[in-house]
């Protein structure tokens, strides 16, 4: 009986190296209704299957899907200074 | 790993209203700040500012009072077109199904109704105030939203006094109470209980000089015949009547784009169709107003009057443009771009009473969204050109040069139908709000009612005791020598062998039914109309038939004669 191995290969995702958004509407007008999208993420490279992180003072009022859609999470009110935001593509 | 610091500006909302359309196709949405200031309706009562703004096919109108204490939208689709080519185009450009390029059939798209519900979200000053669902949308009609009706500011007595209706009387009210009108608003596209298919036969409460409800209210206040009367107003935003000239923004002006037609595919003459751009054919639930002039409704022109809502004002004003343009043949081959279509006299009673209205009460100086006093009247003047060649002598046919009938293409003699006209004639005269020359026509015209219940002792003629008879034909043109009442008479006796003179008592109403009993009332309410307009010949018919609808065999009957013909003589 000839010998064999089990090989498991693992393709690792790669590492994102640019991150861009491209916002719905320039501003939203007050009162945002929750489920409202806000924009689009994309990153580079186009390969890249990691997560997104969102962080930032204001990220409790958003969501991130999985495809990069930006949504309202609860509704907004007027922020004269803006919602800031911090979103991370990891690894 | 890359990572992104993003900003997201919120900003207070546009001051003012917005509406969100969320349709089957994606969401339009309206806002005031946007739309362009199109100028305030300054009534007697109401002071309204209105914006607009369009897109595609969908026009809302921003109305808020000028004091900021009452907020109105109104959502129109496809009302707006392109009047300054044949064939005439809709906002977005489509074509009348029916239209013709070169020989060859226009291009579609082609309009078509909205028949998958949508909802509608009012804000204002960014904040939610209201949401509408709408189960369709017909083309050509409307609906609103108002943050309250505006209150009934007059009654009867003014509504009289400014010569806007002709006095009721209760008194002339026989066998009539008020019902629980149980008619209440239900929303965009609502019919609040009008006849849909409006061809329909027989009487109903909302045929007639004001509307049976209209009149309950007038007469005896009561709150379901207020609610019911400003809800069937509102539905006159269901009707496919509201057509705009882009140009202007106001309903197309008939003088200026003469003998347009609802009427789709049989009304080319000088190469061109005049058909104003429709949805095909057929009608997409019952729910759906099939038109028809000869029993057109006034739905909104006391609520006007009553409110000074100009929201009803516009309805008047597409419902007298509806009277032109229901047909354009008649007026075409008269010259006369303003004339009421008069296939059939009932026809022409209820559009003159439109066009007459329109011409008479529209405002002077009105915003560019409604059309002028000066743009009715020639509507009037157009309608008086024709009253006056059907009976100067400028016809041959006997209908009209021996029975004085106004609407020539009638193949029949139906009392009813002269009635109605006979009412609008003498509210016409009553008034003095119109051209003295209307005098000699009306005087004209009042002959046939006159002919139908001529005293016998002025000579042979037709038997007065039966004076509202149901379409008696006539003669083939040109009628025999010598024809006049008496034969026509004859004639009828002939093709109704039921009908035996000789067995009822000499000079006494006998009606065949319980529906002559009511036809006669109305013919009492025409006679009492035709005085007012100061005609003397009336007062002996009015007298006789007066006694006969009033005597104890015919009260006995207990046939209502209804409110809404308790006009009085005096």
């Amino acid at each position: 009986m000839a010998a064999s191995a089990g090989v498991v290969i693992i393709v690792n995702s790669p590492p994102s190296t640019a991150i861009t958004y491209t916002p719905a509407a320039p501003s939203f007008n007050a009162p945002v209704p929750a489920g409202t999208v806000m924009g689009n993420v994309a990153v580079q490279p186009p390969e890249w299957k990691g997560a997104f992180v969102l962080s930032g003072p204001d990220q409790g009022s958003f969501a991130l899907s999985t495809d990069g859609v930006l949504t309202a999470a609860v509704p907004l009110a007027v922020n004269t200074d803006g919602y800031k935001l911090i979103i991370t593509a990891a690894p | 790993m890359a990572s992104i610091n993003i900003t997201i500006h919120v900003v207070p909302p546009p001051a003012g209203l917005s509406v969100s359309l969320a349709l089957q196709t994606g969401t339009l949405v309206f806002d005031q700040a946007n739309a362009a200031d199109i100028g305030d309706y300054i009534g007697p009562v109401v002071h309204q500012k209105c914006f607009v703004q369009s897109q595609g096919e969908w026009t809302v109108f921003f109305r808020p009072d000028a004091d900021g204490n009452r907020d109105e939208i109104v959502v129109e689709y496809g009302t707006r077109y392109n009047f300054s080519s044949f064939p005439i185009r809709s906002a977005t450009g489509m074509y009348d199904p029916a239209a013709k390029i070169g020989g060859q059939p226009a291009p579609p798209p082609y309009p078509a109704q909205v028949i998958a519900p949508y909802v509608a979200t009012i804000s204002k000053n960014g904040a939610v105030i209201a949401t509408a669902n709408v189960p369709y949308h017909w083309w050509r009609a409307r609906w609103r939203w108002q943050s309250a009706p505006r209150p009934v500011v007059k009654g009867l007595a003014d509504l009289v006094a400014a010569k806007q209706i002709l006095p009721l009387d209760l008194a002339m009210a026989w066998n009539t109470t008020s019902p629980n009108w149980n008619i209440t608003w239900s929303g965009p596209m609502g019919t609040a209980g009008l006849t849909t298919g409006m061809g329909t036969t027989g009487d109903r409460p909302e045929i007639g000089f004001v509307t049976e409800i209209q009149a309950d209210y007038l007469l005896n206040g009561t709150a379901s015949s207020l609610t019911a009367m400003l809800a069937q107003a509102e539905a006159a935003g269901s009707m496919g009547i509201f057509i705009r000239d882009m140009a202007t923004g106001a309903f197309v002006d008939f003088t200026a784009h003469p003998y347009l037609s609802l009427t789709s595919g049989n009304d080319v003459f000088g190469g061109k169709t005049h058909t104003i751009p429709a949805a095909p054919s057929g009608r997409p639930n019952p729910n759906y107003f099939v038109l028809d002039l000869a029993h057109w409704p006034a739905v909104s022109y006391v609520p006007w009057l009553l409110t000074d809502d100009p929201y009803f004002l516009e309805s008047v004003q597409a419902g007298g443009l509806f009277s032109i343009i229901f047909t354009n043949g008649p007026a075409q081959a008269r010259g006369l771009p303003g004339m009421a279509e008069p296939v059939q006299a009932r026809a022409y009673a209820w559009g003159l009473r439109e066009v007459m209205r329109a011409a008479a009460f529209s405002p002077v100086a009105p915003p560019s969204w409604l059309n002028s006093k000066a743009q009715w009247s020639n509507g009037a003047n157009d309608n008086l050109s024709y009253m006056q060649y059907e009976t100067d002598g400028g016809s041959t046919d006997g209908r009209n040069t021996i029975f004085h009938m106004i609407a020539s293409e009638n193949k029949a003699l139906a009392a009813f139908e002269v009635d109605y006209q006979d009412v609008v004639l003498g509210w016409i005269l009553w008034s003095g709000l119109f051209d003295a020359g209307w005098v000699p026509p009306v005087t004209w015209a009042a002959g046939c009612r006159f002919g139908l219940t001529a005293d016998p002792g002025d000579g042979p003629g037709w038997d007065r005791r039966y004076p509202v008879p149901y379409n008696v034909l006539f003669p083939a043109n040109p009628f025999p020598p010598g024809y006049g009442w008496l034969q026509l008479w004859n004639d009828f006796l002939a093709a109704n062998p039921s009908v035996n003179p000789g067995s009822w008592p000499p000079n006494t109403f006998v009606p065949a039914n319980n529906v002559q009993t009511g036809y006669a009332y109305w013919a009492r309410a025409s006679l009492a109309s035709l005085i007012r307009g100061g005609l003397a010949g009336a007062a002996n018919p009015y007298a006789w038939l007066y006694g006969q609808v009033t005597s104890a065999p015919i009260l006995a009957r207990n046939v209502p004669s209804g409110f809404k013909w308790a006009i009085s003589p005096s």
